[in-house]
């Protein structure tokens, strides 16, 4: 029963049959450089009221070395237990109270990093054979999803600026809508261009009815 | 003269252990704040999470959310010690 249902289960590195029966696409040869930030045809993904027969095509995220300088900016913050002692150092019982802002210190460090680490992994662009999602997560307080179906789609902007973006080549991608949300942005995506290409050509295949 | 001296004496040692005692018990009450600030971002932090793993769910969504459970223990724990040590100290 085991082998009969790994039988079944398609091949993790293929994309969906929809898009293999497409001619000349760029869609075939993504999965050729998924990387975590531009992953291609992920099967384990899902959203929340995602259609039976959507599928993910892309799932877009801002490269991890964004929040780098974030966190080397948080590690400092272990300096400041240093600096408080400096003036109490003669007080008695001032190693403990040392000790104690110690812990606090490094009990913060921690949060803020995994606060960075779960900000780069649920701040995500997702683009479907039906629509494209964006889920931002601000700060702890709000987080957004914006939504747009691909035929609303009117227009898409790539926006490469600063010395980031020339190094890393990494752009904005700026889609806008005829719904109520005009906007959405995808922020510091990798590979924008191709980004841009697909959406293109997801926008051509949905309007002539192959996908 | 040796009376005013003593006086002055006085006053000024007694004024030194007041200020010392209040540097000490000023650098305290920041941190019993710090520490709770720092337990209730871990717990809105878990509940934003828990928020955003079921719009958007994916095979690590269940180990963060464990990770996370067990950082709100360690950060009660860890917050329970530093406060024994900063009322020790």
């Amino acid at each position: 029963m085991l082998f009969l249902h790994m039988a079944k289960r398609e091949n993790p590195n293929e994309i969906p049959k929809k898009f293999r029966s497409l001619k000349n696409t760029v869609l075939k040869n993504l999965k050729e450089k998924n990387s975590d930030s531009f992953k291609a045809f992920p099967k384990e993904l899902n959203f929340l009221d995602k259609e039976r027969d959507e599928n993910i095509v892309l799932v877009l995220r801002t490269p991890f070395f964004r929040y780098i300088p974030q966190m080397i900016a948080m590690l400092l913050t272990l300096l400041l237990p240093l600096i408080i002692y400096l003036p109490i150092s003669e007080e008695e019982g001032s190693r403990t109270f040392m000790i104690a802002m110690m812990l606090i210190a490094v009990m913060i460090v921690v949060t803020f990093l995994i606060f960075a680490v779960l900000r780069w992994y649920y701040n995500v662009g997702i683009i479907t054979d039906k629509r494209v999602l964006d889920i931002d997560f601000h700060n702890i307080m709000s987080h957004s999803v914006a939504e747009a179906r691909l035929e609303k789609i009117v227009d898409i902007t790539v926006k490469q600026k600063g010395i980031e973006g020339s190094i890393f080549d990494v752009a904005d991608i700026h889609i806008q809508t005829a719904g109520s949300n005009p906007e959405i942005v995808f922020s510091k995506i990798p590979r924008a261009r191709d980004v841009q290409n697909i959406l293109y050509e997801l926008l051509e295949n949905r309007k002539k009815g192959k996908i | 003269m040796n009376i005013e001296n003593n006086i002055l004496d006085f006053w000024g040692s007694s004024g030194e252990s007041m200020l010392s005692f209040s540097i000490l018990t000023l650098f305290k009450i920041p941190f019993f704040f710090l520490i709770l600030g720092n337990i209730l971002l871990v717990i809105l932090l878990y509940l934003r999470v828990k928020i955003l793993a079921d719009t958007f769910s994916s095979p690590a969504g269940k180990p963060i959310k464990l990770l996370l459970k067990a950082y709100i223990v360690t950060t009660i724990i860890v917050s329970l010690i530093a406060v024994l040590l900063i009322i020790l100290a």
